[in-house]
């Protein structure tokens, strides 16, 4: 009995320690905390979407909201930023999706930069670079290959022994645009 | 919002106990503190201390069983792949007068893969349990899922779901083969940047392919990454 109530004691002493950091940090949003600004213009392609999922992310200073959902099979991330406007529309693909010259490019890119690699995700994206919004969407939607659009890469890379998680961005061509490393995604909070 | 998944831990704990009072149902408590210590950026040691207690028939209180300390030495082959030795003693025989000490030795190979939210994660793992009668080697697969409840990622003040099931089979000159199966539910808390809270229930049938017996444990564990 005594050792239930001193776990008890335990437990609830640590529910304290909460929230005394300032965090970077993303988390799952109701529909109705999403922009308004933002919901009109994706509102006709939620019909026939399933997996919809809303998201607010905060780095630091700044905010961005995004939604993602599952249409016809493929997984797609819309990003807009704090006041609602649209940032860029990203699809889910494989690698046999990118054509063949673009994904020659990019592993030869790839395998100068680390001795060992392996691709964890690779998303289309579709910026909205001055363009009409409702266009972006409709060509990402569309799945349609335009020059404008970005490969976008997760990769585990190993460098001087050890594997660390890039986002690697090329463009339709397969040129290399931009890398930055990403927060691991695989966090060792589970023991295994 | 905090003190709410607080509550719910409490309601999982408080329902269990009376199920621990099941005929044909063994109750156990298991409380284990695991410390964390990166080496390099591939290579990392895992210390664990752990006390498991039973529930007396009464149901009046817990009975200290056992206390185990294991040390694990993991080694990061590719980013999803990791290869781990491990050495256990476990200290029975001063506090069940049915039980002896062990030595356990482990070798387990873990493969991961997380193609959006959710982690899947297989464990193979071999043991060699010594004890002063004998040794029982024993072979063990786990499949685990966990996910992030509040978001895409597991962020400080956040909660997730992990869920495992496992497959053992023991085999040595001490006894016939003997196949158990484990399922395993569990909510965590990363409550500091670095720190896991996790409370988990497990449900053990165990020599199924014989005569079998039901078991139910209740685990809380704190994990700490140095």
């Amino acid at each position: 009995m005594k050792y239930r109530l001193l776990l008890l004691i335990g437990c609830l002493c640590l529910g304290v320690t909460f929230g005394q950091e300032k965090r970077e940090w993303e988390r799952r949003i109701e529909r109705s905390e999403f922009p308004d600004s933002a919901l009109e213009l994706i509102i006709p392609y939620l019909d026939g979407a399933n997996k919809i999922k809303f998201y607010l992310e905060r780095d630091q200073d700044k905010r961005s909201y995004e939604v993602k959902l599952k249409k016809r099979r493929l997984r797609y991330s819309i990003e807009f930023d704090q006041h609602g406007v649209l940032e860029d529309v990203e699809v889910r693909i494989r690698e046999v999706d990118i054509p063949n010259e673009s994904f020659e490019a990019i592993r030869s890119d790839l395998g100068q930069q680390f001795s060992a690699y392996r691709i964890r995700k690779i998303q289309q994206q579709y910026p909205n670079i001055n363009a009409n919004p409702q266009e972006i969407l409709k060509k990402a939607f569309q799945n349609l290959l335009i020059p404008e659009l970005n490969y976008e890469i997760i990769i585990a890379g190993k460098e001087a022994k050890r594997y660390q998680t890039y986002e690697f961005l090329y463009n339709a061509e397969g040129g290399f645009l931009n890398k930055r490393i990403v927060r691991p995604i695989d966090k060792d909070h589970v023991l295994y | 919002m905090y003190f709410t998944k607080y509550r719910l831990a409490l309601s999982l704990w408080l329902v269990c106990t009376p199920l621990l009072a099941q005929d044909g149902l063994d109750g156990f408590l298991q409380t284990q503190a695991v410390v964390k210590l990166p080496i390099s950026e591939t290579y990392t040691h895992r210390y664990q201390l752990a006390q498991r207690f039973y529930v007396t028939d009464d149901i009046q209180g817990f009975q200290l069983q056992q206390i185990d300390l294991s040390h694990l030495s993991s080694l990061k082959i590719r980013d999803n792949l990791r290869l781990a030795l491990g050495l256990m003693y476990r200290f029975r025989d001063s506090f069940d007068r049915f039980g002896t000490d062990e030595v356990r030795l482990i070798q387990h190979l873990v493969l991961s893969n997380r193609p959006e939210n959710t982690r899947f994660v297989h464990r193979w793992r071999a043991e060699q349990r010594i004890f002063p009668d004998g040794t029982l080697h024993r072979l063990r697969y786990r499949f685990s899922v966990d996910l992030p409840l509040q978001g895409q990622n597991l962020n400080q003040g956040e909660s997730y779901l992990v869920a495992h099931t496992e497959s053992l089979l023991s085999i040595g000159n001490m006894q016939r083969p003997q196949w158990d199966q484990r399922f395993t539910l569990g909510l965590g808390w990363l409550i500091g940047k670095k720190t896991v809270l996790l409370n988990s229930l497990e449900y053990r049938v165990e020599n199924f392919n014989a005569d079998s017996r039901q078991r139910l444990f209740l685990f809380t564990s704190l994990n700490l990454s140095l």
